[in-house]
């Protein structure tokens, strides 16, 4: 298949651009500024379901993805990386912070203080933490971030997220254009490569439209864990994933960075109004975004996914319930640890969800 | 059926508007008037009054606002508004026996039973409309991230604003003038939905009151340092409260001014209530239900929780010519704010002040922030060469309470202090 080819191809291109690389957890990091200063920002993804070490570290009752992000540096699986960018994204974050700072401190972190709201007041803070980053990336990289270097980066995330706009509206208008383990490989390539490869992947994937598919159409939200078994259960049950608001996935792209500002203003305004996590003060407009991509995607219903222990997702649910119901719009609601998704009992719940619809 | 019971009938089952405030209010006072423990000493008498009479004048409909545990409520004293706050509310409907009840509401409604039960409770109690409507809501983003959610979310039910101030991670100026700037905005908003200017005199008598407080909790802190203890840790470990409800009102002074006074005369006439057992630093909060571990600790084991770090005094004093940033760095010094290493510290100087002989983290189930932070605080702990346990439970939600398992590992904490 073409596709697979494709990612044979890029994985190994981005394996040969790719630079030294900054580690990041949360779509809130800044990524343009990481690339400016010459390095690959590259999200962390755990692929071990076993989890060996980050126990003794961090309680169950912890997001069991930043339990994995210890869990891979304990294991000496971050070595390759010159640091580490957390954000201020919740309370775990902000204590997987200490324990890097803790117990490793061979790893370098810079931690961003992202806040909560989106006023010029919080725009003007958040510019100044930009700042702060900006030296940090300086320091350890010992290259000038220029405004030059800054704007470029900035028309290439565009780009990006020009392309990702693109590949949603074709899987939207038809869903065998690309099916889920390619959606997510192509996700998982986009926020591990530098963008240069990456955008020319995404050409690439949009001018190999795959056969055309229909099926019950779905649209699934979530943050940041492993998807894949649940978009292969709706694929299996003839459902189709038309849409998404993944941390990475369709809530990583809509609204670009302003390219006639001042850089670090733009990316400050940017990345505090982009469509909400959560953990923003205006997380119901996260709730306007998902329920008018569902309509706008011709969604038959909704399924409400999250990481178990993630305050900032699943106090949202009951409101967001609310709303679906008041639309009329059938929703099915599955929390999960980072690895469990692939279950009998979500299968079951899948089938008989995509039934009612 | 018993009056409690009638409160609670009235209160969960059959909520009419018209009876919750005096279902409530029943409830209330058959809790604070019965003979127990809280009215075992004179300032704890004058707490749980005042509490009553606060309670008293919210459900009868004064001008309330629902605050947020770190809320600067002195703004709301200045006001003339009655500060409302929600957390302390679970800990009430836990005491009282009706928290499962608030907790299985929310369950109904599609919450996480997994997200914490203080937030869970007044959630509940606001979903089945028992609490009167405030004015508006005014929160901090300390200490987790469930108060924005779960503020932002009872703003939504009741209709009526939230002025949220989100408190920046460091203490660096950008941070402190960050969160001037929001204080002063929630106070033109305050202004603007009361109609009213803010006073400079009520600013400078609500300021004087919380700064009278400031050193009035030092002071008892200070005092708690003698051997034998004089205070009971059950004691003081609702003093909490009197800093949600009370900072910045002349009821706040006199509390604390009780709590002193109590301890100055222990200390004079010498005080045998105490028994001289091992001294005891608590972590994090505890459960209020009852039938819970502290009893089994002070009166059973003959320990002294001799300090806690939730009433560690801040030692920030706030300055009416210039308020906004004074109320920030306030903010910004809770041990609760930022790095854990403002709590490790903090846990090292009472360990080193107060002679502490072993240490208990009261890990609440849906606190992210506290028992994420276990590990470090063990292995600071261990640092001093003195025993540390953790307690696994629910403040709030009585359902999973085991006696028994909270028996074996007290038990075993303190056979290991009793070998050091």
């Amino acid at each position: 298949m073409k596709e697979k080819l494709i990612f044979t191809a890029y994985q190994k291109e981005i394996e040969r651009t790719s630079s030294k690389k900054i580690g990041l957890l949360c779509p809130y990091t800044v990524e343009e500024l990481i690339d400016a200063a010459g390095f690959t920002p590259v999200r962390l993804i755990p692929h071990e379901p076993n989890m060996r070490y980050a126990d003794a570290y961090l309680p169950g009752t912890l997001c069991s993805y930043l339990r994995y992000v210890v869990d891979l540096s304990i294991a000496g699986e971050l070595k390759g990386f010159r640091g580490l960018v957390i954000n201020h994204s919740c309370d775990g974050a902000r204590r997987t912070l200490d324990i890097f700072n803790t117990y490793m401190p061979d790893i370098s972190t810079f931690f961003v203080d992202t806040p909560k709201k989106i006023d010029p007041y919080a725009v003007s803070y958040f510019k100044k933490e930009l700042e702060k980053l900006k030296v940090y990336l300086q320091e350890i990289s010992g290259v000038e971030i220029t405004d030059l270097a800054l704007a470029a980066s900035i028309a290439r995330y565009n780009e990006n997220r020009r392309l990702l706009q693109e590949m949603y509206d074709m899987r939207a208008n038809n869903p065998g254009a690309m099916n889920a383990q390619e959606l997510l490989r192509v996700l998982d390539l986009n926020s591990t490569g530098p963008k240069q490869t990456t955008n020319k992947m995404l050409s690439d994937l949009l001018s190999a439209r795959g056969p055309e598919k229909n099926g019950k159409r779905v649209f699934v939200s979530g943050n940041i864990f492993d998807t894949l078994p649940l978009l292969e259960y709706i694929e299996g049950c003839g459902g189709a994933v038309v849409g998404d608001d993944f941390c990475f996935g369709g809530r990583y792209f809509p609204v670009a960075v302003a390219e006639n500002e001042a850089p670090l203003d733009a990316l400050a305004r940017r990345y505090l109004s982009r469509v909400p996590c959560g953990r923003m003060i205006n997380f119901s407009e996260r709730i306007d975004y998902i329920i008018e991509a569902a309509q706008k995607t011709m969604s038959a219903g909704v399924i409400y996914t999250s990481l178990k222990f993630c305050d900032n997702f699943l106090v949202d649910f009951p409101l967001f319930r609310e709303r679906l119901d008041r639309l009329d719009i059938p929703s099915l609601f599955l929390e999960s640890e980072y690895f469990s998704l692939r279950s009998g009992q979500v299968r079951t719940r899948v089938e008989a969800f995509l039934e009612r619809l | 059926m018993g009056l409690k019971e009638k409160a609670k009938d009235i209160l969960l089952n059959r909520p009419d508007p018209k009876k919750i405030s005096r279902g409530a209010l029943v409830t209330m006072l058959q809790t604070f008037l019965q003979p127990a423990r809280c009215f075992g000493t004179r300032s704890e008498k004058r707490f749980s009054l005042a509490a009553y009479r606060h309670g008293s004048k919210f459900f009868k409909g004064g001008r309330s606002v629902f605050t947020s545990l770190f809320t600067p409520v002195e703004i709301i004293y200045a006001f003339e508004l009655l500060p409302f706050p929600l957390e302390p509310l679970g800990a009430l409907a836990a005491s009282f026996g009706i928290s499962t009840q608030l907790l299985q509401e929310t369950e109904k409604r599609w919450l996480s039973s997994d997200f914490c039960s203080f937030h869970r409770a007044f959630l509940g109690a606001c979903t089945l409309g028992l609490l009167p409507r405030p004015l508006f809501l005014m929160a901090t983003s300390h200490a987790c991230d469930g108060t924005m959610k779960s503020f932002s979310h009872v703003a939504h039910l009741v209709s009526k604003p939230l002025f949220f101030i989100d408190v920046p991670y460091g203490d660096q100026r950008e941070a402190v003038e960050y969160a001037a700037v929001q204080v002063q905005e929630s106070v033109s908003e305050i202004e603007s939905i009361t109609g009213r200017k803010l006073r400079e005199d009520l600013l400078a008598k609500s300021f004087g009151y919380s700064n009278k407080m400031t050193a009035l909790l030092s002071k008892m802190q200070d005092a708690r340092k003698a051997s034998p203890p004089v205070v009971y840790g059950s004691e003081t470990l609702n003093l909490l409260m009197v800093w949600a409800m009370f900072a910045g009102s002349r009821v706040g002074v006199r509390i604390l001014e009780s709590y002193n006074n109590e301890i100055e005369a222990r200390l004079k006439r010498g005080f045998q209530g105490v028994a001289a057992g091992k001294r005891v630093l608590w972590l994090h909060l505890r459960p209020y239900f009852s039938g819970s571990i502290m009893s089994m600790l002070e009166e059973e084991f003959r320990a002294v929780i001799v300090a806690e770090e939730v009433n560690t005094p801040v030692e920030e004093y706030l300055d009416v010519s210039n308020p906004w940033e004074s109320i920030a760095r306030k903010l910004l010094s809770r041990i609760w704010s930022g790095s854990i290493e403002n709590r490790l510290k903090n846990i090292g100087r009472i360990i080193e002040s107060h002679g502490i002989d072993g240490v208990v983290h009261f890990s609440h189930w849906g606190c992210r922030q506290s028992n994420g932070a276990v590990r470090m605080i063990r292995d600071t702990v261990a640092g001093y060469g003195i025993p540390f346990i953790e307690l696994d439970g629910d403040c709030v939600d009585p359902r999973n309470y085991s006696e028994g398992q909270y028996r074996t590992r007290i038990e075993a904490f303190f056979e290991i202090m009793e070998r050091r």
